[in-house]
């Protein structure tokens, strides 16, 4: 089972990876993760994110992505220290 | 000092524009039209639906009957297409007297706008779930808001979301609404629990109402303030109806679940 984090985009850093507030981790996690994390996303379940990076854009992933309540499931830290992630919006706020 | 915040009983179904207002803001928490079906009809609607044998699971809840939006934020096809099948269970379950006609109904006489069920391209949203609280069952605190949840949906564009909900069967004790006296806000996303509505730190201290459910009753309240319901105690199911709506640019109302 994948390392997972939970918490909030606070600011989109380009086509490809974001900061977010970490809310909660997995008790089952055996690393320890910032308070304050980036994220380099490889593939999300948001429908209004282009599956290529190329046919991305900044805006298009604030739309889907700022201040939202996302899950992270983590496969390791890139070269920059960043974790690389599969991203999907996380349960839900209400009905 | 917490001043009286109390739901308001509507006895007249007549326009009234301060009831949209009102509620949209929160000055008042909810509002109730008593008794827009009988007892009789609540029962033989309550007995369809324990009989139907129709019941899934959602986020949020164990057992209920028709689809709700936010089991489908990512997944649209599948919603609509899940929306058409439940659609067409509710249309047999609630057969002639479908109590959606009468609460639309006095939707449409309460606020003086016209409501109708919402589309997408010609596909028709959910048309409302029936939800089944066990004995033994609650809902966590939460908030329902389709504009910034459901950002993949037309839906997410209306304005002033309200929900909707007509009791059918009273739990045996317990099963209160309750409704607090906050709004959501944005920053309140870091108090979010991961499956499931928000931590109770959000509502600490917040003034709160609750709501007995009465069968035949209509309660709307704006589901931008933070409920829940209270746990369902003794051998009966808390059984209700309920949709969304909101407000397009020409005032005219559309619902969903």
């Amino acid at each position: 089972m994948a390392e997972t984090i939970w918490g909030n985009v606070t600011k989109i850093l380009s086509t490809k990876s974001f900061e977010m507030d970490v809310t909660h981790q997995k008790p089952e996690n055996k690393e320890n993760y910032s308070n304050v994390e980036i994220i380099e996303f490889t593939e999300t379940n948001i429908q209004s994110i282009a599956i290529d990076e190329e046919n991305r854009t900044v805006e298009q992933i604030e739309r889907g992505l700022k201040d939202k309540f996302i899950m992270c499931e983590i496969s390791g830290r890139n070269e920059q220290n960043q974790l690389v992630c599969k991203v999907s919006h996380s349960g839900a706020g209400g009905y | 000092m917490n001043v009286a915040w109390k739901p308001k009983l509507v006895t007249n179904s007549s326009k009234n524009d301060d009831y949209f207002h009102d509620l949209s803001v929160g000055y008042v928490p909810a509002l109730i039209i008593p008794n827009i079906i009988n007892n009789e009809e609540c029962q033989r609607i309550t007995s369809r639906i324990l009989s139907a044998n129709q019941t899934s699971s959602g986020l949020g809840i164990t057992k209920k009957i028709g689809e709700s939006l936010n089991s489908y934020l990512h997944n649209k096809i599948e919603y609509f297409k899940n929306a058409n099948l439940s659609n067409q269970i509710l249309k047999k379950l609630f057969l002639k007297n479908d109590p959606r006609n009468i609460m639309m109904d006095e939707i449409s006489k309460l606020f003086g706008k016209r409501v109708e069920f919402a589309k997408e391209k010609s596909m028709l949203y959910s048309k409302g779930v029936i939800r089944l609280h066990l004995p033994g069952d609650s809902i966590h605190i939460h908030r329902d808001n389709a504009n910034f949840e459901a950002s993949d949906f037309a839906v997410s564009k209306l304005s002033t979301q309200m929900s909707a909900v007509l009791h059918l069967q009273p739990a045996k004790s317990g099963g209160e609404l309750k409704v607090f006296r906050k709004l959501w806000q944005k920053n309140d996303e870091r108090l979010r629990n991961p499956y499931f509505g928000y931590s109770e730190d959000v509502v600490n201290g917040i003034q709160y109402t609750s709501i007995k459910s009465n069968p035949g009753d209509l309660v709307m309240i704006n589901p931008r303030l933070y409920h829940m319901v209270d746990r369902v105690k003794g051998k009966l199911e808390r059984i209700s109806f309920g949709f969304f709506f909101g407000q397009d640019a020409n005032s005219n109302l559309y619902a969903w679940s």
